[in-house]
């Protein structure tokens, strides 16, 4: 069955159709709500938030792209892990900064499984810095940032998730990489020197 | 000489500056993208800046995808809000019930004072007081098989519970009312008296099969024994089952004092007031409302009962 079909049948309130929807996008969903959220456990929750919320709202659906329909739900979900982070604040973020490299979470998947055990750690500290890093964003900004730089939407499909013009994405994206640049500069002496951002313009891709 | 140029094109290195992530992704216009360049290739700190920001965004391209840790499917009992809703509705079920018990009694209170009035009312002080007493004194059937159900051994609020669907069940006996109810003008008690006689076999029938009771005649002869015993401590059920056990009782009570006669000369008086007083018609009013609230809410609760019993199981 393909996406319309199963879409159509979960608005006929099939549950079993709608399940395979979010098997298909559950990776997504809870990759990108990690990623803003920093911490695997309010990402859980959101993802589990976001998918509830999207089988009640289902019918409502006309058409369109499910994906970002679907996500518009997740970063919504996530603005509220957000505010219950705010009311409660918990360690995690401070945490990925000082936490020793084993504490990592244990569902991440490395494209290079074969890499020699200096490697991971190095690359997991750099790993823990960019996100404490993304951390530090206000919600609008981590949001934009992540739907763009690691889940690699369009400028065009950022502005339908979020319900933003496009030029209002192009400000968020611009303002939230100088910040996250900056903050990678300042702690330029936890990253190895590969990954350094004092290269010269020669180094440059 | 670089800055000598930047102290003149400030604003335009502003700009630039904030076009850099664009132009990064492609996302300017000609126009744009050639202007950038221009800058770029004059301004070493733009040039920089846009070199740090792209290994900013290759950095966060090389983050690793996080799997789901579990699965996010969803299960039937956690979107089922119109289920939720119907077991927020039954629990009004012990108010519906209340309010449906409350009804038959105003019901019957108010029936039994019009008929009492309308037959007995120059007698007050004898015999329909002593119609009136009779129900208090002899202590229901139900009730009292509830208590002798105690005694041997079975927990009191389980023959409770028992025992109330007996009045759900007894009570439709009384739906045939309606059709009888504008009688009351001609002879109101031999109606009342109709319509409530099945209820004692109804209610025996209901705690046999409940409660494996010996025959009718055996319970009413150890009622008969043991009314005595039961007048000083009546027990704790008392005041759930009063209501539609006293009611064939209190009306079966009735009859008696009419038949005897005693009253007939009473007669003859009634009929020579005014046929049809509007403080009676009102009282019509008020009961015929009142049968049909109290068979509406009996209904509901029936209709209810049935509900969550499958909702539970």
């Amino acid at each position: 069955m393909d996406e319309k079909a199963l879409i159509t049948a979960a608005q006929q309130g099939d549950v079993d159709a709608f399940n395979r929807l979010v098997l298909a996008y559950q990776n997504m969903t809870y990759n990108l709500a990690y990623r803003i959220l920093g911490d695997g456990d309010a990402a859980a929750d959101a993802t589990q938030d976001a998918f509830l919320s999207a089988y009640r709202a289902i019918g409502r659906f006309r058409g369109g792209s499910f994906k970002a329909w679907l996500l518009r739900i997740v970063t919504n979900a996530c603005y509220d892990q957000l505010r219950v982070k705010q009311r409660r604040p918990t360690a995690s973020l401070d945490a990925l900064l000082v936490a020793d490299p084993a504490s990592g979470p244990s569902s991440v998947s490395f494209a290079d499984e074969a890499e020699q055990p200096e490697e991971y750690a190095l690359r997991q500290e750099l790993n823990r810095v960019i996100q404490a890093g993304i951390g530090t964003l206000p919600a609008d900004q981590r949001i934009t940032l992540v739907l763009s730089d690691i889940q690699g939407f369009s400028y065009q499909e950022i502005a339908e998730i979020t319900g933003v013009s496009l030029g209002t994405v192009k400000s968020r994206l611009s303002r939230a990489r100088a910040k996250l640049r900056d903050f990678l500069l300042a702690r330029g002496e936890l990253l190895p020197a590969r990954y350094r951002l004092t290269g010269s313009m020669a180094d440059s891709e | 000489m670089v800055n000598i140029l930047r102290g003149i094109g400030k604003s335009e290195h502003e700009r630039v500056a904030e076009m850099l992530s664009a132009y990064i992704d492609g996302e300017l216009t000609p126009a744009q993208k050639a202007r950038v360049e221009a800058h770029l290739a004059e301004c070493e700190e733009c040039a920089q800046n846009l070199h740090t920001l792209r290994q900013t965004v290759s950095l966060l391209g090389q983050l690793p995808t996080v799997r789901a840790p579990r699965s996010f499917v969803i299960r039937e009992a956690q979107v089922a809000p119109r289920r939720r809703a119907g077991l927020r509705w039954t629990r009004a079920y012990p108010a519906l019930q209340g309010a449906t018990v409350l009804a038959f009694l105003l019901f019957v209170v108010i029936f039994a004072g019009d008929v009492a009035l309308t037959h007995f009312a120059p007698a007050i002080g004898g015999a329909p007081l002593a119609a009136y007493r009779s129900p208090v004194t002899e202590v229901p059937a139900a009730q009292w098989a509830a208590q002798e159900q105690a005694a041997e051994g079975t927990k009191e609020t389980v023959v409770a519970e028992k025992v109330a669907p007996v009045e759900m069940t007894a009570t439709p006996a009384e739906t045939p009312i309606p059709p009888v109810l504008p009688a009351p003008t001609v002879t109101p008690v031999p109606a009342a008296a109709d319509n409530t006689a099945p209820t004692p076999t109804l209610v025996t029938r209901e705690v046999m099969e409940d409660t494996a009771q010996p025959t009718t005649e055996e319970t009413r002869m150890a009622l008969a024994e043991k009314t005595a015993e039961a007048r000083p401590s009546p027990p704790p059920t008392i005041e759930a089952t009063p209501l539609p056990t006293a009611t064939p009782v209190e009306v079966a009570k009735a009859p008696p004092p009419e038949q005897e006669g005693g009253f007939s000369e009473e007669m003859p008086a009634a009929g020579g007031l005014p046929p049809v007083s509007p403080a009676r018609v009102a009282l019509w009013v008020i009961e015929g409302g009142l049968l049909i609230l109290a068979i509406a809410l009996l209904a509901a609760t029936l209709w209810m009962r049935r509900r969550r019993r499958r909702n539970w199981d």
